[in-house]
């Protein structure tokens, strides 16, 4: 074997090897680790292993961040999930983030070397999950732009398809219809209708729950996440992803049924699913990089096999021509796996469940087609305004629950205390 | 000899990426929001604006140091949040400048929230003074901000308009009154 193929396994072999490992296996482990432990109900330890890890400001800040505000919002440690909601909103808002030497090792070595910021979808979920934070904490300027830059990431979609914007639009009614509660909390009650009208303009069946009377007399909201979100798939070669499964594959949402002390509460006009992230998901944002990927696997493809050919070959110039020919397509096709990091905490839907209690205690109990059963015992419901309360529907959360729970009770006693 | 060096080049160019590959994820970017230089031009532009107003002088000259409660900025701008640290900041850095260069000329009075936040995070048995219904400011200096925030698959724009008010409390008569106008673009590129 010549002295110049020799350079150019070696070239390959150190190149392959890079764009394989990357630079934070460990890290990624540990995130892998605390996604387990979210998905086994040990929020606890998920919250363990991502604060750390949310701290560090390599390509998976956003991600991880993305993942401790969902767990912290479980627990309700609202004003960490918030911080980390808007480390991850500053990112995702800010632009040149991979300029320089991530991009150009996106390009060479290995999509992973960016900085994730997601889809567009994901990028306005974001911005709905600190919306809520905001909500919940009645900071109702907050909220609503939040909610607001929410509808913003959407349009990330292609300007020119605007079939498939129109799509996205009304598949994200619930953005519209949280801008509309913040606007009408905030006394704003034009605003608040122009934003009813349009949930009601892009999605006929929630027009009850788009009723602005129904909203402004609610004064205890449930908003309740249900189900699992999309899933990265790559195809045979690793070099194109999407998004599984289809919503006509993962089966018919379910809808909620709530009990409050014990009695049904009649929701049967309102109780609709406002988004589903697996329709939602459907549609990758098609980026340049995904050209270059597909393009380095193709030829990589026809190196292999142009070396393969040439291998075979009984001259022995070339069959060394092949085997650069094949070390230089095994290099094409291994720095062009696409980026498969995904926020894993993404739930089917999100429901919006206005309800109008009597001021007071009350105990409300959330399940779906009789499963993941959740009491919670206490919930206050105010007079004038509303009390909102976040609800993870999940076979690892079922039981029963005390209002405040644990962090939150905590979090009112050290700010008594002063601590 | 050609093809090595390309290879060569190529290897460090690589190398190079992967490095550069592990580079903070906070500090290249840049978005349209406001930041710290606004923040100091801008306060610095409504000091020297209030020390100049006529109005204000009038007032200080009849009935001495003006009583003064700082509120927080509304946030009114489409697709911004303000956190309340930077909402807090934005009049009183105002407020800290004010009582800089001209101390004998206002008297600040903290605000409810402030008081009540404050004295929450003192501890037990220390008294700080009378509660903040008992010492009414004459005065309050507030702010909104505005925007107009456009964005689409290329690029993110924002027109900010902000503006601040000293009101009399007792007659609702605006003293004084500045703004501050910056139009920010960000531009989105290749992996935003």
């Amino acid at each position: 074997m010549s002295c110049r193929v020799s350079r150019l396994l070696l070239a390959s072999v150190v190149l392959a090897g890079l764009a394989l490992c990357g630079c934070q296996n460990s890290a990624e482990r540990q995130g892998q680790d605390a996604v387990t432990a979210y998905y086994e109900g040990d929020f606890e330890q998920a919250r363990t292993l991502l604060e750390p890890l949310a701290r560090q400001t390599n390509g998976d800040f956003v991600l991880n961040n993305n993942r401790l505000g969902s767990t912290d919002l479980v627990l309700y440690r609202l004003d960490d999930a918030q911080s980390a909601f808007l480390r991850s909103y500053e990112v995702l808002n800010s632009v040149g983030v991979n300029d320089g030497g991530r991009s150009l090792g996106a390009v060479l070595l290995s999509e992973n070397i960016k900085v994730w910021k997601g889809e567009p979808w994901e990028r306005a979920l974001v911005n709905f999950y600190l919306g809520l934070t905001y909500y919940m904490q009645h900071d109702y300027g907050n909220a609503r732009a939040a909610f607001e830059n929410a509808l913003f990431k959407l349009r990330d979609y292609d300007p020119d398809d605007t079939d498939k914007y129109t799509d996205k639009d009304s598949n994200f009614a619930l953005g519209y219809l949280m801008l509309a509660k913040s606007w009408q909390r905030l006394g704003e009650a034009d605003k608040a209708q122009a934003q009813f009208d349009r949930v009601r303009q892009l999605r006929p069946d929630l027009a009850s729950l788009a009723d602005a009377d129904m909203n402004r007399e609610a004064n205890l909201l449930l908003v309740v996440d249900w189900g699992q979100g999309p899933q990265l798939a790559t195809s045979f070669d690793g070099s194109v992803v999407g998004f599984v499964p289809p919503p006509y594959r993962a089966g018919p949402i379910y809808l909620p049924r709530v009990l409050v002390d014990d009695q049904d509460y009649d929701m049967d006009d309102f109780a609709r699913a406002p988004v589903d992230t697996l329709a939602l998901a459907q549609d990758r944002k098609w980026q340049s990089i995904d050209t270059i990927r597909a393009v380095k696997s193709a030829v990589g493809s026809g190196l292999l096999v142009g070396g393969a050919v040439m291998g075979m070959s009984d001259r022995r110039q070339n069959q060394e021509i092949g085997l650069g020919l094949f070390a230089a397509g095994l290099l094409l096709k291994a720095t062009s796996q696409a980026d498969t990091r995904q926020w894993e905490m993404v739930p089917r839907t999100i429901y919006v469940l206005p309800l109008h209690v009597s001021p007071g205690l009350h105990n409300v109990t959330v399940e779906f087609a009789g499963d993941y059963r959740q009491t919670w015992i206490g919930l206050p419901a105010p007079a004038t305004g509303d009390d909102t309360y976040y609800i993870h529907a999940g076979p690892w959360y079922e039981g029963t629950q005390h209002w405040p729970p644990a962090a939150l009770h905590q979090q009112s006693a050290g700010t008594a205390s002063g601590q | 000899m050609r093809t090595t060096l390309t290879w060569q080049v190529f290897v460090w160019l690589g190398l190079l990426a992967w490095l550069g590959g592990c580079s903070s994820a906070v500090d290249s970017g840049y978005n349209s929001s406001l930041d710290s230089i606004d923040l100091q031009a801008m306060t610095n532009q409504m000091a020297v604006s209030i020390m100049a107003s006529p109005a204000v002088q009038a007032e200080i000259k009849a009935n001495g140091p003006l009583r003064v409660v700082c509120e927080p900025v509304e946030n009114r701008m489409t697709g911004e949040i303000l956190p309340q640290g930077q909402a807090q900041a934005y009049t009183a850095q105002v407020r800290a400048l004010l009582s800089e260069h001209n101390p004998d000329q206002f008297m600040w009075i903290m605000n409810r929230d402030e008081f009540y936040a404050l004295r929450q995070s003192e501890l037990a048995g220390v008294p700080l003074g009378p509660s903040p219904d008992a010492v009414n400011p004459q005065y309050a200096l507030t702010a909104r901000f505005d925007s107009l925030t456009q964005e689409n698959s290329d690029v993110r724009s924002s027109f900010y308009l902000c503006v601040y008010r000293l009101t009399d409390l007792d007659q609702r008569r605006v003293l004084w009154s500045g703004s501050y106008r910056v139009k920010k673009v960000a531009v989105k590129g290749f992996l935003d």
